[in-house]
């Protein structure tokens, strides 16, 4: 299923790419190595001649996938491992079947260890919950345990006193007046985002410094930003209650002020297994991070949901690179998702990833007037939704000023500004209804993802 | 279902005290009371702070206008789709291809796509539309195999965007003639060029049409892009511009009568030249030589058939030999052959030692471009002094008119021969690697690997590549030329443990991946129709 295509889709830069399609060549290698498993190749491995002494070690396990590589690069995949990739997708027939040497038999097992390791303790945490029954560590844990309590409670009270004061600064605003707002230096958003930071509320401070774009924005733009800063002081608000509301909209009120939930403890939730179709990833640059969005959509359990990947900034600035290039769009799994607690969960991790399925294009909505229903239930029920996904079944895309995609009753929701692709959408579709997979942010549609003949294209 | 008029006037009313500020406009709530408002009145009473009141009703209506949204609804039915094209999509492997090219991978094969697709009947995916769209807009030469590549949908979609007007209604003879009205400069000059492929007729008579209107610049361009489909039928039309009074336009006009053997043009300029040729015997061996009687003046009927009266500048070119090397450049070269019963070697020979023969050689190069004489082209690259025409005569290398007007397979067999000829052949012979330089065609596979031989016995005697150039062109040049079957012999076997190794190896990888890739084009398009 790996073509010389998908292979360089990993790469986390044209320079790591281009470099690695230079070393797809058998001369650059002295060993070239294949596993044969009962069912089918998963690991290579490669030693290369760089500049230095000793040839560099390179490891690809093709089920995950999964990179090693003895080089010094930072890259990820490092070119090697792109190279060697490659050179296996363009011909196999080079590499030498047979036993994995030491060097790379251990990095297997490490890996598979880590695998099971990480199974037992969600079997563990499965069977029970408060494993107490050690009781060498007993005492340990205990004074562990005091001193993150401590510190959870050191960070409610800076939260509190940093939502206190976004609180009169808010009300501040409006007693001022928007128009006032509106001619205020950039510095005085960014300097209320950064006090947020510091007091440990980066939710919070990441809603202040997209209003802070607002007034720029063009017609519109006092309802715009009244309504952000309604939802902000109604977050506050919120906070301010926060023992008196249910616990997944206190667990959503958390959230958006910036708290996060460790991985384990949301392992340790039930999760939803599904197949889940990879419907649209989208890459943007927020705050020295790049941050992946991958769409997954749910065949049975016909909802969306939503991954984050977050790597910092590199020095190439390939904003669009996958974060994390194993969600290809168009593809789909059988799989377990955790779903970050929410009145209306969309935030997921993945808990479990059994195997690629096949997917078909015949899921989501059939109207836009579903669609828009959908969204409004979400909406009624948890006020601070940024975008939903939109997975229409058949979207017709039209030229109308503005851009929009219409369905065949006619309903229509127009197209988002931001979208560069509208030439390559309209190619695609043919002006025939086609799937379409978007983000609506109750104003526009930015369009992620559209079927077409030759399968899943994704747009920028 | 009708909504309560106060709940849809809260939110203007919010957003209008908001801007202002509360401070100076407190918030009034309309006083009719839907659900809405009633929840807004119980809002604003909890709340002593004014503009605390106004977020906690902003955010209330928020929702509600949130909730209520419903999307804009068109009565009309949605416009045409695209209609289906008979082609299949090309294969995935293909797909995946183009996608790379596409993404600035091996760029120079994109054409090898696309005549690929064309070869097999296939199509381009959708996705890939806007941007070969976009690059036929760049270059006109790539319109043909683009238009076929993208088919139907590229057609339709070309018509949502002025930039891609050139595809609009395809390659249609009706299509270029509608741009060929329309359309402004660059892409009419490009319709009309590719309307004389299709109808050279109908092409001819779009230019006369409209020539009266024409500006200078753009007669010159429409005569010069009849070459195209070039005829007979053509003559009197090219005659008439020989009497334009732009200088461009009366040169090009010669210049495409020059090229056909039954014009006046070509009857005129044979009359004068045997008045200044002729054969005869002279010296103690009695060898056959010609005898040249230059031309005495260029008057104006000469002008008129295109003979340029002014030497190039700083050429060192007499005006005599300037004129007579035009109009033997006018005369079908077999006119010699034929008047003195002698093959083109023996008058190349009759010719050596004349004090007029760079004028003549240079003449007959343009002749033999011109009327497409094999058996002159063989003998001038056989013949070692023509290649000594300097450039400013502006005739063709003898190695461009051998490549050009020899059949594919005798230049095939003629540089194997040159290339089996001694080891150092590629360093030595200039104008074996000139002709093979000036080769569009793709090589045999013997002729391939006898280069390839060639190649690798260099960087074995360790040659640096650096100095190279005419060698490192011709590996550029491999990347396109070597066939399919060849490939092997230019992917392996090189000598690497040559000092010289070093300086050859960036260049064989990237010839390597170029010709890898190549393969791939060629394997994906066999792949069975999934």
């Amino acid at each position: 299923m790996w073509t010389a295509e998908t292979v360089l889709a990993l790469a986390p830069d044209p320079a790591s790419a281009k470099a690695g399609r230079e070393l797809a060549t058998r001369r650059k290698w002295t060993v070239l190595g294949k596993s044969v498993d009962a069912e089918s190749t998963s690991a290579l491995w490669g030693a290369c001649q760089g500049s230095g002494k000793d040839p560099y070690l390179t490891r690809v396990d093709m089920s995950e996938p999964a990179f090693k590589c003895s080089c010094p690069s930072r890259k990820f995949p490092c070119k090697h491992a792109l190279g060697l990739f490659l050179l296996y997708v363009q011909s196999s027939g080079d590499f030498a079947a047979g036993q994995p040497p030491e060097w790379v038999a251990e990095w297997l097992e490490s890996r598979a260890a880590r695998a099971t390791k990480r199974g037992e303790r969600e079997a563990r945490a499965a069977e029970s919950p408060s494993d107490d029954n050690d009781p060498a560590s007993a005492p340990q844990r205990e004074k562990s345990a005091k001193q993150a309590a401590a510190r959870a409670a050191e960070r409610e009270r800076r939260v509190a006193a940093g939502v206190a004061d976004l609180g009169l600064w808010l009300r501040d605003l409006v007693r001022q007046g928007l128009s006032a707002a509106a001619s205020r230096p950039a510095s005085s958003w960014e300097t209320m985002a950064a006090r947020l930071v510091d007091a440990q509320a980066p939710g919070a401070a990441r809603l202040v410094r997209q209003m802070a774009t607002i007034p720029a924005s063009g017609d519109g733009w006092p309802d715009r930003l009244l309504d952000r800063l309604a939802r902000l002081h109604l977050l506050l608000e919120g906070f301010g209650r926060i023992d008196a509301l249910p616990p997944d909209l206190a667990a959503d009120v958390r959230g958006q002020l910036g708290w996060t939930i460790p991985q384990e403890a949301l392992l340790e939730l039930d999760g939803v297994r599904d197949e889940w179709a990879i419907v649209g990833r989208r890459v943007t640059e927020e705050d020295r991070l790049r941050v992946q969005r991958t769409w997954l959509w749910g065949r049975a359990t016909r909802r969306g949901a939503l991954l984050l990947h977050f790597a910092p900034v590199g020095a190439t600035r390939s904003e669009t690179k996958p974060v994390d290039p194993t969600f290809v769009p168009g593809t789909a799994f059988d799989g377990t998702l955790a779903f970050f607690p929410s009145t209306v969960p969309l935030r997921a991790i993945v808990k479990e990833r059994a195997g690629v399925v096949p997917w078909t294009s015949d899921h989501g909505y059939a109207s836009v007037a579903d669609a828009i229903t959908a969204v409004a239930d979400a909406d009624s029920r948890m006020p601070w939704i940024e975008s939903h996904p939109v997975l229409l079944r058949q979207a017709i895309p039209t030229t109308t000023t503005p851009w929009r995609v219409r369905d065949g009753s006619g309903n229509w929701l127009p197209l988002s500004q931001r979208l560069r692709d509208r030439f390559r959408l309209l190619a695609v579709s043919g002006g025939s209804a086609v799937p379409l997979f978007g983000e609506w942010d109750g104003e526009s549609l930015m369009p992620l993802t559209v079927w077409g003949d030759s399968g899943a294209v994704q747009l920028l | 279902m009708t909504l309560p008029r106060t709940d849809l006037s809260i939110w203007p009313a919010a957003a209008n005290a908001a801007l202002l500020g509360t401070d100076r406009a407190a918030l009034t709530l309309p006083s009719d009371d839907g659900p809405l408002g009633a929840a807004c009145a119980g809002l604003a009473r909890d709340e002593p702070d004014p503009s605390a009141a106004l977020l906690r009703i902003a955010a209330a209506a928020s929702a509600y206008r949130r909730c209520g949204w419903l999307p804009a609804r068109t009565e009309e039915p949605p416009p045409a789709a695209c209609p289906p094209d008979p082609h299949p999509l090309c294969p995935t492997a293909a797909t995946g291809l183009l996608r790379r090219i596409l993404q600035g991978e091996h760029e120079s094969l994109l054409t090898v796509w696309l005549a690929l697709a064309a070869r097999h009947g296939v199509r381009a995916p959708a996705d890939t539309l806007r941007d070969l769209l976009d690059l036929g807009r760049r270059d006109p030469g790539l319109r043909p195999l683009i238009l076929a590549a993208g088919g139907t949908r590229a057609t339709w979609l070309a018509g949502f965007n002025e930039d891609w007007s050139y595809a609009v209604g395809g390659a249609t003879a009706d299509a270029l003639v509608a741009t060929l009205e329309t359309g402004t400069g660059p892409a009419r000059l490009a319709a009309l060029q590719q309307l004389r492929r299709l109808d050279p007729e109908r092409g001819r008579a779009e230019v006369e049409k409209s020539w009266a209107q024409e500006s200078p610049a753009e007669r010159a361009g429409f005569v010069a892009a009849l070459i195209h489909g070039l005829g007979a039928e053509d003559e009197p039309f090219l005659e008439r511009a020989l009497d334009d009074r732009r200088k461009e336009v009366r040169q090009q006009a010669a210049g495409l009568l020059a090229k056909l053997p039954t014009s006046a043009l070509v009857t005129r300029m044979v009359t004068r030249a045997i008045a200044l040729l002729s054969l005869g015997k002279s010296g103690l061996l009695k060898r056959t030589r010609i005898i040249v009687t230059p031309p005495a003046a260029a008057d104006t009927a000469l002008v008129r058939d295109g003979v340029d009266p002014k030497p190039p500048a700083g050429s060192g070119i007499g005006e005599r030999a300037w004129w007579l090397a035009q109009i033997v450049g006018a005369v079908p070269p077999s006119t010699w052959t034929s008047a003195w019963s002698l093959d083109p070697a023996a008058v190349l020979q009759a010719a050596d030692g004349n004090e007029w023969h760079d004028s003549l050689v240079a003449g007959w190069l343009v002749a033999t471009e011109r009327h497409r004489d094999a058996a002159w082209a063989r003998a001038l690259w056989e013949n070692e002094r023509t290649a000594q025409i300097a450039p400013q005569w502006g005739a063709p290398s003898p190695e461009r008119v051998f490549t050009a007007v020899v059949p594919a397979e005798q230049v095939d067999a003629e540089l194997r021969r040159a290339i089996d000829g001694g080891r150092d052949v590629l360093q030595q012979n200039h104008r074996l690697l000139a002709a093979i330089l000036e080769w569009p065609h793709e090589w045999s596979d013997a002729l391939a690997r006898a280069i390839a031989g060639r190649l690798k016995e260099l960087a074995d005697h360790g040659v640096p590549l650096t100095a190279e150039f005419g060698v490192r062109a011709l590996l550029e040049r491999c990347g396109h030329a070597v066939p399919i079957s060849a490939i092997d012999a230019f992917s392996a076997g090189w000598p690497e443990h040559s000092d010289a190794w070093p300086t050859w190896a960036p260049t064989i990888d990237t010839l390597a991946s170029v010709l890898r890739f190549r393969n791939e084009l060629h394997l994906a398009f066999e792949e069975p129709q999934s």
